[in-house]
């Protein structure tokens, strides 16, 4: 009788464990495809932007790379986004750069200070949504019409950061708990498919590299 | 965006986590957006009207002090409510370690999840006793925010992943405004010093100040020193030479709203603080409102103060070298007024509007609504 009370508690708690590593990685699967889809929505928003400015700078490559990642799916996607970025490193002007702005510890300084000094009153939205003025010096080297378009496209970049940063930590925990012995030798997970991390190549070109940023945002540059 | 923002304290209990979330909303809906909080509060006619209440909170034993924060069936019952009627595009909880209202709603929700962690030590006992329901709302959460480095260390440290960083803001333009206090009007020959907090918590250290007071009153003779916080004035008042005490003040406990008149009506503001702070906003408030600071050289004061270009830092506790340096900012005020202006341009990346955008790229981030580019509240709104 002893036994049989055991063995009864034995395979309830099994199945209470089980049940609760499924829906552990049932929770984590649903915050990797919700990441996943605002990442998406982010990066069509930056291949939208940096369509803009190619077309207001006359960028024939850039122009080609915002099209290719707009277009892109499944497996071809980072390889489009990566030539995005690198198209994008060329283009715009040093100072504006997303790898600079591309920290898991991004600050509210690098997410965008106005450079106009409306310090006094809360104006409307469109008065602090710009990081940073039309006149602002790292803007000079850009024809006029240009900057509006690399203004929106900086806000962007701070965005596709984020969204790349919060993907990836989900698909963190989630891969660690799929990696854990029972889950992966009971196949807790199905048939869903493991998600990957959306690695950036953020090899910022060389000439570039003295100018990117100061000692703070290299430190925390490490996404 | 439509948001949804819950509070774990009871809002008519004054506290930090309640005063950001107020904040918060207002420039959030400043800012075009829908908000509304749920909160427990004691008193609902006391809750602003984009608030819902969500009952009487119990006192709970949470990070090292009694807390209120506990909630029982029916805020549950109040709180999914909340959820099904609103229809939020994201829901941004607080301090959700906590067992509160913010717990509840993160477990709730089927909409993306901000949270914003407040303290720096979000593990208590009673914590243990919520370790499912914490781990679940914790696996559900897609972004975090920490508001000071040391909160940001915690979460790192303790839940072993990273959060953004975005940090306090302050209402610049309130403390802008203010009118200096009767008496201390800012003329030419004013040599005033202010501080703020607790008089006798040592770790403010409003003894180092004093102590300094002596050598700083022979070098500028006719300084006054103007000091508002709670604590004994009595005994603090024994603590000043006789010979000084025409040129301190001691205002006692002040309200919400006189505390940016006293950063008026000071040229200098000083922070002896000598014990660790996770964050100063105390100084970004004394540089909101045009004041040049001197503060100890702590992480949290020297990474505000911009190492020290934003604002003169002394060796803690050091009240002969914090007298050299009250001396010499009091007998030059062009240094002084440009520490203020290097001041105005730190304060700035904090003004609560620049703190609500950067949390609204937090929203976008997690949900891919792009207001800020082409959405529905994006330009001209």
């Amino acid at each position: 009788m002893l036994l049989v009370v055991l063995v009864v508690a034995l395979v309830v708690a099994v199945a209470t464990y089980l049940t609760w590593i499924a829906s552990r990685l049932d929770r984590l699967a649903v915050r990797v495809e919700g990441l996943w889809a605002a990442l998406d929505g982010q990066l069509s928003a930056r291949a939208f932007a940096a369509h803009e400015l190619a077309h207001q700078v006359d960028d024939v490559v850039l122009h080609a790379a915002a099209r290719a990642a707009g277009a892109a799916e499944g497996d071809d996607r980072e390889v489009a986004e990566n030539r995005l970025s690198r198209a994008l490193r060329a283009a715009l002007p040093e100072g504006i750069d997303e790898t600079s702005r591309d920290a898991p510890a991004l600050s509210v300084a690098a997410a965008g200070i106005p450079a106009s000094g409306a310090t006094s009153g809360r104006t409307s939205v469109a008065a602090h949504l710009p990081p940073r003025a039309v006149d602002d010096p790292v803007l000079a080297h850009l024809p006029e019409c240009a900057r509006e378009a690399a203004i929106d496209l900086e806000v962007v970049l701070v965005k596709v950061a984020l969204a790349r940063h919060f993907y990836n930590d989900a698909v963190r925990d989630l891969l660690t708990l799929r990696h854990r012995r029972l889950p992966r030798l009971l196949h807790l997970y199905g048939r869903a498919h493991a998600p990957s991390y959306f690695e950036f190549d953020s090899s910022v070109p060389e000439s570039r590299r003295a100018l990117s940023g100061d000692e703070s945002r290299r430190a925390t540059s490490t996404g | 965006m439509r948001v949804g923002l819950a509070c774990p304290y009871t809002w008519d209990v004054p506290g930090g986590v309640q005063a950001h979330i107020r904040d918060l909303a207002e420039a959030l809906i400043h800012l075009g957006h829908e908000v509304s909080v749920i909160t427990p509060a004691d008193d609902e006619s006391t809750l602003p009207p984009y608030a819902v209440h969500a009952g009487k909170a119990l006192a709970v034993p949470y990070n090292g002090s009694v807390a209120r924060l506990l909630a029982g069936p029916v805020s549950l019952s109040r709180v999914r409510r909340w959820l099904r009627e609103n229809d939020f595009d994201v829901l941004h909880v607080h301090e959700p370690a906590a067992p509160s209202v913010s717990l509840m709603a993160a477990l709730l929700a089927t909409q993306p999840v901000v949270a914003t962690f407040h303290t720096s030590n979000p593990r208590s006992k009673i914590l243990s006793a919520f370790e499912i329901p914490m781990q679940i709302a914790l696996e559900k959460i897609q972004a975090r925010i920490a508001v000071s480095e040391a909160a940001r260390r915690t979460i790192v440290e303790h839940l072993g992943v990273d959060g953004v960083l975005i940090p306090n803001g302050v209402d610049v333009a309130a403390f802008q405004g203010a009118a200096a206090l009767a008496g201390w009007a800012p003329t030419p020959e004013r040599r005033a010093i202010g501080f703020l907090g607790r008089i006798d918590e040592p770790r403010k250290g409003l003894a180092v100040l004093l102590d300094a007071l002596p050598e700083l009153a022979r070098r500028v003779p006719d300084v006054r020193l103007l000091v508002a916080g709670p604590g004994n004035v009595h005994e603090t008042r024994r603590r000043i030479p006789k010979s000084l005490h025409d040129q301190v003040e001691l205002l006692g406990l002040v309200s919400e709203d006189v505390k940016p008149r006293v950063f008026r009506s000071v040229d200098l503001y000083c922070a002896p603080n000598t014990g660790q702070e996770s964050f100063g906003i105390i100084l970004l408030e004394a540089m909101a409102a045009d004041t040049a600071v001197v503060a100890s050289d702590i992480d949290a004061f020297r990474r505000v103060l911009d190492d020290g270009r934003a604002g003169r830092l002394f060796p803690v506790g050091d009240a002969s070298a914090l007298a050299d340096v009250l001396a010499g900012l009091l007998t030059t005020p062009a240094d002084r007024h440009h520490l203020a202006e290097r001041g105005r341009d730190v304060v700035r990346a904090y003004d609560w509007p620049v703190v609500a955008q950067a949390v609204v790229q937090v929203y976008e981030a997690v949900t891919g609504i792009a207001t800020s580019t082409w959405g529905p509240v994006g330009r001209g709104a």
